[in-house]
């Protein structure tokens, strides 16, 4: 890492270690459009336009040892506007994935290790999981104009298969009642599953792909088993 | 009329400008200082003519009769043309001083990175001892489109065919050119590093012992850097050619602030100059890629082809012999070089553009334009204003407009819909140099309450000095009119342009405002009754 | 040469010096316009100069070469046509379809009655220059009257009779030795770019910020005609581009931008203006003082803003990084200008195909040598049909052509 006061020989950088990366960031233009859009630029010094040129001239270690670049949220609104078509998010999870995976900030790993090994980051059993579902299903089927309301899960030849954000069987409950009261006003045929329902990938934001190949591999199974057609994966 | 065109130079850009001329059947002369002639003139000779080792001295006459004089092979010779068109090369200088630098074995321009990357041995020699290039260019002063194709360009070849790493430092890139934008793009995928400054400049070190030392705050990563590249190349400025201000100096013709061959002034564009007659083409101009000089060599041959004698009925200045005392003052400020000096002063008919400037400033009212006479002139003041129904005070305002610029800024501000003062009376002129102090005189001896110059801007007059004489001459009456008592407000001189309708009406609905708080001229009053014709000013036009 | 006939197509800038040019030498010229008004975009660009000094941003030019142009013996302007199609034995036969036009050049006195009478904004539009004449024009994308016949308000008021809304369109044909195409470029449409232009009032282009600096002398809020105290100029939209294939800079934005910017601080000076840039292109002969300058009158931002966001009361809230430090700013401003980019006119497929000229890779009509008039055995190009250039560069494009064009009608 370099303060600030340090120089940096570019004599010792290796401006061509990024060069087969896919992302285009060597035809950045800094026209700073992706810092602009950025929702995080600034917040722990984060700049997209900053971590592109890094990576240009092959700054890969400053990136990887990092804070900020796991700041971004992912959103992709860098990309949108770039002018040279730089991936800038997936430049993110490029650095990102080279981190040890014991080093990636916060809960971030942990809780993908969990969804590996359970299938969800809190590591719920399925027992508890359609407990707390049919416990809310009761809560909604009380209120005037959904009586009889039910919550499927492992519904065979539904029209929907949608995943469930962990958050919603934890702190958050109650926002599982929105959106069934407009599947079922729109009498719309939905499932969820008991296994695998984890909707967040953290893979995603960690940069895994493997972990991000294996949840996903095991939602298509279940879309596979119940004979859905149409994924509803809210991320 | 002569119709053989005088060529100057011995570059590309004249060489396009021989070629254009001879295809379209023109007698041509190429004149170069140089020992050869570098246009191939294989073509019919008798149209051709080619004279080296020429140095010119004088040019006097006009269009279709210039008598140029200067040595050839240092022996005197005269050449006899009726235009002339200069496309001399330019120059190259070296910034080096620019970022604090020394020429060495190292430390190169860019002609001569040129140079090495033409020349195939020194790929081997040269090229293989060196694995990093550092380019500066636009660090101090601002760079050019040209120097940035070069600097790319060069970049380029170096990646691709030597696998050099190469660095770009620049403040802002310039890309403003065909191609630039996808070259650019062509040497980042070659592995080309850009290094973008805004306020701050590297810091740049050279001595003896050790390479050159470049270290520099990185705005996009801000973080500091260092570089020691194994070689360092330079941009260059690129200036007009040192013949050039004697050239200008030959022929009399204004340059620009760079020493470029022609004043900066739309009305001269593409290629033409203060005298008709004479063109200037390509580097002798402006900074000129080799389309753009391509398109001069032609825009100067057409140019010529033009020239063919246009008649026009318009008036030319004239010197009457028995006032005239030979001071000269005519021939100084003449901006067209129209006036020539013999056993007479005469004025060239075919070079009078009829700015009026000789005829303000001629202390003896020698040379005079018959139709800008102040007489002639108020004949078409007139009068006007006066009191209107409602018994309300409608202004007389004279407005002198230059025929470019504030007669036509006039007409569009009618045409939009804007009010014009009931009482302006628009008085077009050639050129607002033609206004002398007794043309403003002589509107306030015709009942005016206010007059208005309305010039070109400055830089955009025709004959590039009018309006600044208007602007002497108007700032002398008013500071006159504020001694003796009179209202200095009442004469107001503005500049305009022929498309500012909005601004014409502006100015004059705020210059009415202005002579209605005055009220009435009291010059009215003083016995100059309408008819009256204003004498002849006694008063030496001292300036 | 007085047996000839040139064909020129597209009244701007390059046009009419062309067809100045050609009818000095006797040559003549039959001008074929698409619009009801001659001059081209230029025409509506303002006179920039500060300090009473010229900025040779080259804008009177086109004034001078219209007025050469509708004065002219050997040039005959035929406004809203266009041309269809194409044939040639030893000289061109050109089809051309005239559109009706409505107003009357000879009965029209430009007192502007129709402008002020009609009921629907923009559906008469109103020239730059007294030789755009007649001064107004209907345009029929949004006059009534060609919607759905339920308005002839200006007819019925027209003073002079002088307006036809059922005058037809017409046909003929246009025989010519030779023909330069000039038919200008079209400014990049910012509507898919997220600035707001077309939803926001006050996010304007600037091209339209010169026609109201023409127009009025001064910059103002089109929400509600009072002059910005914030203004922001946005450079390179819909240039140096590589996701739209616009891999070009379309290098008369900056100059253009920055003189509009000292202008507006020269008759506004409470109004601050905050320039954003990627790189400042040069412009003009002394580049550099203007440059120093500038900088001391504006607020110069290197990185492109990215969003523009409408505040309840219209402004503009820009969000920007601000450079050269890392973290994004929200500014509000009260006008956003958007320095849109020079694109290939509209009618480029169709001149291709009809005179089987191949346009560039980004859509331009360009020669062998760039910038060379494609010569095609007695078709030539000038102006911003080749691609982006300046006023002056258009007028020296003109002159080139026009001698390529005597050299072929002398063969």
């Amino acid at each position: 890492m370099t303060s600030p006061s340090e120089i940096i020989d570019m004599d010792r950088l290796d401006h061509t270690r990024c060069r087969t990366w896919p992302f285009l960031q060597d035809f950045c233009v800094t026209c700073g459009m992706c810092a602009s859009s950025c929702p995080a630029s600034g917040i722990d010094g984060f700049d997209p336009r900053m971590l592109v040129r890094m990576a240009s001239f092959g700054l890969v270690e400053d990136l990887v040892d990092a804070r900020w670049p796991w700041i971004c949220t992912m959103c992709g609104k860098c990309e949108n506007v770039c002018p040279m078509q730089i991936e800038i998010p997936d430049l993110v999870r490029n650095i990102r994935s080279r981190r040890d995976r014991e080093k990636v900030p916060g809960i971030l790993h942990k809780g993908l290790v969990a969804a590996l090994e359970t299938g969800n980051n809190l590591r719920l059993p399925k027992e508890d999981f359609i407990f707390i579902i049919e416990d809310v299903a009761e809560e909604v089927a009380e209120e005037p104009g959904f009586e009889g309301f039910k919550a499927p899960i492992d519904k065979k030849g539904a029209n929907i298969l949608t995943t469930i954000h962990n958050k919603l069987v934890n702190t958050h409950t109650e926002d599982l009642k929105h959106w069934w009261k407009i599947f079922h006003a729109a009498e719309e045929d939905w499932t969820a599953t008991s296994e695998n329902w984890e909707g967040t990938s953290w893979g995603y934001f960690t940069g895994d792909d493997d972990a991000m190949k294996v949840m996903a591999g095991r939602i298509v199974a279940q879309m596979e088993r119940l004979e859905v057609n149409t994924l509803l994966w809210p991320e | 009329m002569n119709n053989t065109t005088l060529i100057l130079g011995n570059g590309p850009c004249a060489g396009i400008v021989a070629e254009n001329l001879l295809t379209a059947g023109a007698k041509i002369i190429i004149a170069t200082r140089d020992d050869t002639c570098n246009f191939d003139g294989s073509a019919d000779t008798g149209a051709l003519q080619i004279m080296t080792q020429t140095r010119l001295i004088s040019c006097k006459g006009s269009v279709g009769n210039f008598r140029i004089h200067g040595t050839q092979k240092n022996k005197p010779v005269t050449i006899d043309a009726g235009r002339v068109i200069i496309s001399e090369e330019d120059q190259r200088m070296p910034n080096f001083s620019l970022y604090g630098l020394n020429g060495s074995s190292n430390v190169i321009t860019l002609s001569q990175m040129k140079h090495l990357l033409k020349d195939s041995s020194s790929e081997k020699t040269i090229l293989s001892e060196i694995k990093k290039v550092v380019f500066l260019s636009g660090l101090v002063k601002e760079s050019t489109p040209i120097i940035a194709k070069d600097v790319m360009l060069f970049s380029l070849l170096l990646q691709k065919d030597s696998n050099i790493k190469t660095y770009i430092l620049t403040k802002n890139l310039k890309v403003a050119g065909d191609g630039l934008e996808s070259l650019y793009r062509d040497t980042k995928n070659a592995g080309t590093i850009y290094i973008k400054f805004t306020d701050v400049a590297p810091d740049i070190h050279q001595n003896d012992e050790d390479p050159v030392r470049i270290e520099f705050f990185d705005e996009i990563t801000s973080k500091n850097f260092r570089l020691t590249p194994d070689m360092t190349v330079v941009d260059e400025s690129i200036v007009p050619s040192e013949y050039a201000s004697d050239l200008a100096k030959i022929f009399d013709i204004e340059i620009d602030l760079s020493g470029f061959v022609q004043a900066d002034n739309v009305h001269r564009y593409p290629v033409l100059t203060n005298r008709k007659g004479i063109m200037v083409a390509g580097p002798s101009r402006s900074i000129r890629d080799v389309d753009d000089q391509r398109i001069d060599a032609e825009n100067a041959a057409l140019a010529v082809t033009g020239l063919s004698g246009e008649e026009t009925k318009a008036q030319k200045a004239q010197v009457h012999d028995g006032q005239c005392i030979r001071c000269l003052t005519c021939y100084r400020l003449c901006p067209y070089h129209a006036i020539t000096l013999n056993s007479r002063v005469v004025v060239m008919p075919d070079a009078c553009e009829r700015c009026g400037i000789c005829a303000t400033h001629c202390p003896r009212h020698a040379v005079r334009i018959a139709d800008l006479e102040p007489e002639a002139m108020s004949a078409l003041i007139g009068t006007g204003g006066g009191i209107d129904k409602q018994q309300t005070f409608v202004p007389f305002i004279v407005a002198f407009c230059c025929r470019r610029s504030a007669a036509r800024a006039r007409d569009l501000a009618v045409c939009m819909g804007y009010h014009l003062p009931q009482g302006l009376r628009i008085v077009e002129v050639p050129c607002s140099g033609a206004l002398s102090y007794d043309h403003i005189f002589g509107a306030l001896g015709n009942n005016a309450d206010g007059v208005m110059v309305l010039t070109c801007h400055k830089g955009n007059c025709h004959s590039e000095q009018g309006n600044i004489y208007a602007d002497q001459t108007v700032a002398q009456i008013r500071e006159m009119f504020s001694r003796i008592g009179f209202e200095k407000e009442r004469i107001l001189i503005q500049t305009l342009a022929s498309n500012m309708g909005a601004e014409f009406a502006r100015i004059a609905g705020r210059f009415e405002e202005t002579i209605k708080e005055l009220g009435p001229s009291r010059l009215k009053k003083i016995g100059l009754s309408e008819n009256s014709t204003p004498t002849k000013s006694k008063i030496g036009k001292r300036k | 040469m007085a047996d000839k006939n040139v064909l020129i197509i597209g009244g701007g800038v390059a046009g009419l010096s062309a067809a100045v040019e050609l009818a000095v030498l006797g040559i003549h010229v039959e001008l074929v316009e698409k619009s009801d008004f001659l001059g081209g975009h230029a025409i509506g660009y303002a006179c920039k100069a500060i300090d009473n000094t010229c900025v040779k941003c080259g804008a009177c030019m086109v004034e001078e070469k219209l007025q050469s142009a509708v004065s002219h013996p050997n040039i005959k302007v035929l406004r809203g046509c266009q041309i269809q199609d194409i044939s040639k034995n030893h000289r061109f036969s050109a089809s051309i379809r005239q559109e009706p036009l409505v107003i009357d050049r000879k009965k029209c006195t430009n007192c502007g009655l129709c402008l002020d009478r009609c009921p629907v904004d923009r559906a008469i539009l109103q020239g730059f220059s007294k030789n755009n004449h007649p001064f107004y024009a209907v345009n029929k994308e949004r006059c009534l009257y060609f919607k759905d016949h339920s308005c002839t308000i200006c007819k019925d008021e027209c003073p002079e009779t002088a307006i036809d809304l059922d005058k037809s369109a017409s046909e003929h044909t246009i025989e010519a030795d030779a023909v330069l195409i000039a038919t200008g470029f079209q400014p990049f449409n910012p509507k898919n770019k997220p600035y707001g232009y077309g939803r926001f009032k006050n996010v304007v282009t600037a091209l339209e910020l010169e026609n109201m600096l023409k127009r009025s002398g001064g910059a103002k809020k089109p929400s509600d005609d009072k002059p910005p105290q914030k203004v922001a100029f946005i450079q390179c939209v819909g240039s140096r581009d590589a996701k739209l294939n616009h891999l070009w800079c379309s290098k008369v934005c900056c100059g253009s931008a920055l003189r509009m910017a000292r202008l507006v601080r020269e008759r506004q000076p409470e109004t601050e203006v905050t320039f954003f840039y990627i790189d400042v292109q040069t412009f003009g002969k002394d580049f550099e003082p203007f440059y120093r300058e500038v900088r001391e009158d504006i607020r110069m931002i290197r990185a492109i803003p990215a969003d523009i966001y409408e505040t309840e009361d219209q402004r503009l809230k820009v969000n920007f990084v601000n450079h050269p430090l890392h973290e994004t700013r929200e500014d509000i401003f009260d006008l956003a200008i958007l320095s849109v980019g020079i694109t290939p006119g509209e009618d480029i497929g169709t001149l291709s195909r009809i005179f089987e000229v191949d346009p560039d890779e980004f859509g331009f009509l360009k020669g062998e040598h760039k910038k060379m008039p494609v010569s095609r055995n007695g078709v030539f190009t000038a102006g911003t049909v080749q691609g982006p250039m300046s006023i002056p560069e258009a007028i020296a494009t003109a002159g080139s052509a026009v001698w390529g064009i005597i050299q072929y009608l002398k063969r």
